[in-house]
């Protein structure tokens, strides 16, 4: 996972990408694509998964205000 | 003394620089890209925390399983059993193996068994049989498998997800016949009876959870091993059957 965010990280940044949400909603994707292939053990609730999806949620509903708007 | 473990370390080192680091990033710097750097340190922070540093189950939990598995090796010992064992649906919580005494399988189905004294040699159906503890038993109660599991989930759910004492396991029903098939197993002991009775111990944590989740005596028919896969054959047990 570490090493698909970096990739990530210096891609977007290489492409000149300045807004923090695209960095976020793709940190988001990889994140759940990770968890989902690795299945990691966890000792707790899947808080950063929550917290990433709510963002993730936020993000989506600014852009659809937009849009709407 | 205490010692954190390495992903706790690494998770809280990762969540003390990504936050302050983020934050400067932003409302300082302006950066977004720095501002993703601390994020994504954030990200993985909180993951390392989640996670334990072992996850296949350590040299103490093995240790547990086989000392477990020598008693029932020696009680196996003792009575020169070499019949298969049938796992019964859990009586207060907890799944028994019947092995019987000699060669006779039991043909008497769930109703057979209840009310059976739950004592070290007693007699089923007309078959002296005996009773012991598999290691398998406890695990399904501290897993809190619902009864009402599907066969193959379950046996994921305990094997691969709670022990982690397998890497994937498939199973078939047909019938009155459940093949499990167990991928590349982490943990086994060498003890021959038990081998024979209740099979190795991933096929007897199989056996548990299918009597758990169809609520019928399941018996050990036996099990083949190919490299890394090991096929165990159970049969439930109904009454009138041949």
């Amino acid at each position: 996972m570490a090493g698909a965010m970096m990739v990530t990280l210096v891609g977007l940044s290489a492409l000149g990408e300045a807004r923090l949400e695209v960095y976020y909603s793709l940190f988001t994707v990889v994140y759940f694509a990770c968890s989902a292939l690795f299945r990691p053990r966890r000792r707790w609730l899947d808080v950063p998964g929550g917290v990433l999806f709510l963002g993730f949620c936020y993000i989506v509903a600014v852009k659809v205000i937009e849009i709407i708007g | 003394m205490s010692s954190i473990d390495r992903y706790t370390r690494a998770g809280v080192v990762l969540l003390v620089f990504g936050g302050p680091f983020a934050a400067f990033s932003y409302w300082v710097l302006g950066d977004v890209t720095f501002t993703s750097v601390g994020l994504a340190s954030l990200i993985l922070g909180a993951t390392a925390l989640l996670v334990p540093s072992r996850a296949v189950p350590g040299e103490s939990v093995r240790a547990l399983v086989e000392a477990a598995a020598v008693n029932v090796e020696a009680l196996l010992e003792e009575f020169d059993v070499t019949g298969g064992g049938v796992y019964l649906p859990p009586r207060d919580g907890r799944v028994y193996c019947f092995v019987p005494l000699g060669e006779g399988l039991f043909e008497v189905g769930l109703a057979g068994f209840n009310g059976v004294p739950l004592r070290v040699v007693t007699r089923v159906g007309g078959v002296d049989c005996l009773m012991v503890f598999p290691p398998g038993g406890e695990v399904v109660r501290l897993a809190g498998l619902g009864e009402e599991s599907g066969v193959e989930d379950a046996l994921a759910y305990v094997l691969v997800d709670f022990l982690e004492m397998v890497e994937g396991v498939r199973a078939v029903e047909r019938g009155d016949r459940v093949v499990v098939e167990l991928m590349r197993p982490r943990v086994d002991t060498g003890f021959a009876r038990f081998r024979m009775c209740l099979g190795s111990v991933s096929a007897s944590v199989a056996g548990c959870v299918l009597a758990w989740v169809l609520g019928e005596p399941v018996a050990f028919m036996g099990e083949d091993v190919d490299g890394g896969r090991v096929t165990a054959s159970f049969r439930v047990v109904r009454a009138g059957q041949e």
